[in-house]
């Protein structure tokens, strides 16, 4: 029966429900397309005469899917928890009445579920057809594109259908769960109670939770100078979503105060924004709701960009403070590496070479770098922060700081690797400092890897020329004795590529990582402001009996949408501008005297998105507004 | 006060009293009266002398400060929100000015509905004789938006018929209609009460209306300052004008 009403419900008012059934079907599309892909991966995986190489493509391109699928139903629980958290709010008289005419409190919990289930049906239904009919060209573009060197084998789509359809639902019928709780706890009499003023109250689980946020936050930035830049990026990924939390916690008193302080210096100016100032006052849902997603996005993206940025920086420095050989040789083959050795006007040729060690179980091989003590400490300035570097000779191993801090391993714990066939427990004799572009992070000598390092070619080697020889002279002597196998670059030069390189690629991460929660942002964005002008209908009306301009009206949405989403992008700067400098602090601090890299373009245009976002919305709303009123 | 006589509805000492900014707001002050079952009882006075309160308190809607309200022979204040639930689905039904159906829902739909909820099955034919009853024969697929404000609110006294509960609440039940439409509505409510026992409590602030009622209650301040018996819209007018002044 309540089942009934959800379908008759969507049906004859489908507009709220839009944002929910966009949401959650891009996240169907997603995670079908993942699962295809899997699917894909793991029959074409199966095929004879696959290479590690391509092994690992495969394993790349399911994780990328995987990561992009998970992300996406994340964000389509929230969008959904906002979209029925309004339609909640917008009917308690229709619920009143509901519960008024018979309905106990768990038959409307039922049929807000039931609204959720109906919403999740349709948009599993097209995400997945979607995706099915999408996925022969997503495998052709990943070709095209260079992501894969196979060609993908789609299995049957049933497979697929069934996980998408267990997500979707699963996430409609979580992100309604707590509007649904609220929609039951509607007393009968609200069906005779005009919509009256929202209160601004906090629950006790908001304060609790919206408290232990902010203060944990809080306690964080406290113990600054005791962290290191690695702590610090660290942080600089997580804080910012306690902070979101923690301020969405107390929305519905913030961001309507925030808006209408911003309004402050125009009310004078047009009665539009003193219109849109005084509805700030009192409105609480629509401010909060379009203010969570511009804070989450703005704040976390905006903290992730930045603290990329400073880390570019960061490992650059590390890189320049590290580096002693003027040049860099980049080699292809082995050839090349031997005959480097053989140029009298080098003093020191040290060759980057790794190989891959078997590491026990269903692991990852362990990457382990070859380095001759005397060449990589007089060329890439290796040093011990703690333990000594001499036991590399003693066939002990040495690992970086960041490797101690993912692993947990430290000096005197020892490592199991198959080496020559034999398991072998290396013990870490010394940890030295991060240079993540000059070294690996597990370190070992030549002789210690043995058998291993005969297939192992150099990759690229740092040199010093020999004493009264130029450097100009070295590289002139280098390009001669490699025509056309080597490319030799100044180390400045080197490691301004590096740096180029890893923003780069950082940037294809961040797209990878905020594409998804960007899409999901922009239409939480569209969807508050939409559903909050519908809300404003009757009050629009009023306002064209009182007199008020077409143009007035429609300025007074703009001003409200602006108000709210620039007090959103105010707050979320302020996240980025504290975790900026929380990382900033701890890397100048690590580094003297580097120098960070603002990234204004990509941060100013998420600010810029967000607010163009909530005006054309809010412009949108405000026509549909018009052409009802 | 005891109450003897066999009553639908008994309010015994109901005070309701809320609080606000400004302070303590009395909406009641220990009322007591029994509705007659079968009886047809209009509510009147001035603006916040208690009456949507006693309409809301009496329908176990609101929950009274102080005293009891009796529904049958079962006490109100005793029941949990789910019997609450039960019973109003069982023995109550409301009308109000407006808003009294749900949109998505057809005529036919919205008269089924407490039927529904309550998981009986539903008697197409009575549900259609309910709707022929009030005037609406042929508008059964008509969603709300499709109907007048008249035919809305005869689809919420046909949903009234079709249930046959003990107690009929109506607020302002003619307020939103035109003359002749509120006749129609109030002759339902007259029929409801006298052909088949229904027990009907309605607030009203038109003496016409209220006419058609056999009791006129008058409330000032949150207490009944007077009752008429079948009187006519002329001396109810003139009651409450004493009262309004």
């Amino acid at each position: 029966m309540m089942l009934r009403i959800s379908r008759q419900t969507v049906r004859h008012s489908w507009r709220p429900y839009l944002g929910a059934f966009i949401a959650l079907a891009c996240g169907v599309v997603l995670i079908t397309t993942t699962v295809l892909l899997v699917g894909a991966v793991e029959a074409t995986g199966d095929r004879a005469g696959i290479s590690a190489d391509e092994r690992a493509q495969l394993a790349d391109l399911s994780s990328l899917f995987g990561t992009m699928a998970g992300v996406s139903l994340f964000m389509a629980l929230f969008v959904v928890a906002s979209t029925f958290g309004f339609v909640v709010a917008t009917r308690r008289r229709e619920l009143g009445l509901l519960r008024l005419v018979g309905a106990t409190p768990r038959q409307v919990r039922r049929m807000v579920l039931g609204e959720a289930l109906v919403v999740a049906v349709l948009a599993t239904v097209v995400g997945s057809l979607t995706a099915t009919a999408l996925a022969p060209a997503v495998t052709r573009l990943l070709r095209a594109r260079g992501v894969t060197s196979l060609d993908l084998e789609l299995p049957a789509p049933y497979v697929a259908w069934a996980v998408a359809a267990g997500c979707g639902m699963g996430v409609a019928l979580l992100g309604a769960w707590r509007a649904s709780r609220r929609a039951s706890k509607i007393a009968p009499v609200a069906a005779l109670q005009e919509a009256g003023f929202e209160r601004r109250r906090v629950t006790a689980w908001q304060f609790v939770i919206g408290t232990l946020c902010l203060g944990g936050v809080a306690a964080a930035f406290i113990a600054v100078p005791e962290i290191t830049p690695l702590f610090a990026l660290i942080g600089a990924v997580l804080l910012p979503e306690v902070v979101v939390v923690g301020l969405m916690c107390f929305g519905g008193l913030i961001f309507p105060k925030l808006a209408a302080l911003l309004a402050g210096p125009l009310v004078r100016r047009d009665v539009a924004a003193r219109l849109a100032r005084d509805h700030l006052r009192t409105a609480v849902r629509t401010p909060a709701s379009l203010a969570a997603p511009v804070v989450a996005i703005s704040a976390i993206a905006g903290s992730m960009i930045l603290a990329l940025s400073f880390t570019a920086d960061w490992t650059a420095a590390l890189d320049r403070e590290q580096l002693k050989a003027p040049l860099v040789v980049e080699l292809d083959g082995g050839q090349a590496a031997s005959r480097l050795s053989e140029v009298p006007e080098l003093e020191v040729v040290d060759l980057r070479r790794a190989v891959d060690l078997d590491h026990g179980g269903d692991t990852e091989p362990l990457t382990v770098e070859a380095v001759d003590l005397a060449a990589t400490s007089a060329a890439r300035g290796l040093t011990a922060v703690r333990g000594d570097l001499a036991s590399l000779e003693s066939g002990e191993i040495a690992i970086t700081e960041t490797y101690t801090l993912d692993s947990g391993s430290g000096l005197g714990d020892r490592l199991r690797v198959r080496i020559g066939g034999e398991w072998q427990r290396l013990e870490i004799g010394a940890v030295v400092r991060d240079a993540p572009d000059l070294y690996g992070e597990v370190l070992a000598s030549p002789s210690l890897l043995g058998p291993e390092l005969r297939g192992a070619v150099p990759d690229m080697a740092f040199v010093v020329p020999a004493d009264g020889v130029s450097i100009a002279a070295a590289r002139a002597a280098v390009e001669d004795a490699q025509p056309g196998t080597a490319t030799v670059h100044e180390a400045a030069e080197w490691i301004d590529g590096v740096e180029s390189e890893t923003r780069a690629a950082n940037n294809l991460g961040l797209w990878v990582l905020l594409g998804p929660s960007a899409l999901y942002a922009g239409i939480a964005i569209v969807n508050a402001v939409l559903i909050g002008s519908s809300q404003r209908r009757r009050e629009q009306r009023t306002l064209a009996l009182l007199g008020a301009t077409a143009e007035q009206r429609r300025r007074s949405a703009l001003w409200e949408a602006g108000l709210v989403g620039a007090a959103a992008v105010l707050v979320g700067g302020m996240v980025v501008a504290l975790v900026g400098w929380m990382v900033g602090h701890t890397i100048r601090g690590a580094v003297p005297g580097v120098e960070l890299t603002l990234p204004w373009l990509p941060l100013g245009g998420i600010g810029a998105t967000c607010l163009g976002l909530t005006l054309v919305a809010a412009l949108v709303g405000a026509r549909t507004g018009r052409a009802v009123a | 006060m005891t109450l003897t006589e066999p009553a639908a509805v008994a309010l015994d000492g109901i005070t309701r009293t809320y609080r606000s900014k400004a302070g303590k707001v009395h909406a009641l002050r220990g009322v007591t009266h029994a509705f007659p079952r079968g009886s047809f009882t209009a509510v009147m006075g001035p603006s916040g002398s208690g009456k949507s309160t006693l309409l809301q308190v009496a329908a176990g809607l609101d929950k009274p400060t102080r005293g009891d309200v009796v529904v049958g022979d079962v006490s109100i204040g005793k029941l949990g929100e789910a019997a609450r639930t039960r019973m109003r689905r069982a023995s109550m039904a409301f009308v109000f000015q407006s808003y009294n159906l749900l949109d998505a829902l057809t005529a036919y739909e919205n008269v089924a509905l407490p039927a529904r909820l309550a998981g009986q099955r539903v008697d197409r034919a009575a549900v259609l004789g309910a709707l022929q009853q009030v005037g609406l024969d042929g508008l059964a697929g008509r969603r709300p938006s499709e109907l007048s404000g008249g035919q809305q609110q005869r689809v919420a006294i046909a949903r009234a018929l079709h249930a046959r509960p003990a107690v009929l609440f109506a607020d302002e039940p003619t307020g939103a209609l035109d003359r002749a439409t509120g006749r129609q509505v109030l002759e339902l409510l007259r029929t409801a009460a006298a052909d088949h026992g229904q027990t009907i409590v309605m607030v009203t602030h038109d003496p016409l209306a209220a006419s058609y009622a056999r009791t006129v209650l008058f409330l000032a301040d949150g207490q009944i300052v007077g009752r008429l018996h079948d009187a006519d819209a002329s001396r109810i007018a003139t009651a409450m004008s004493e009262l309004e002044r």
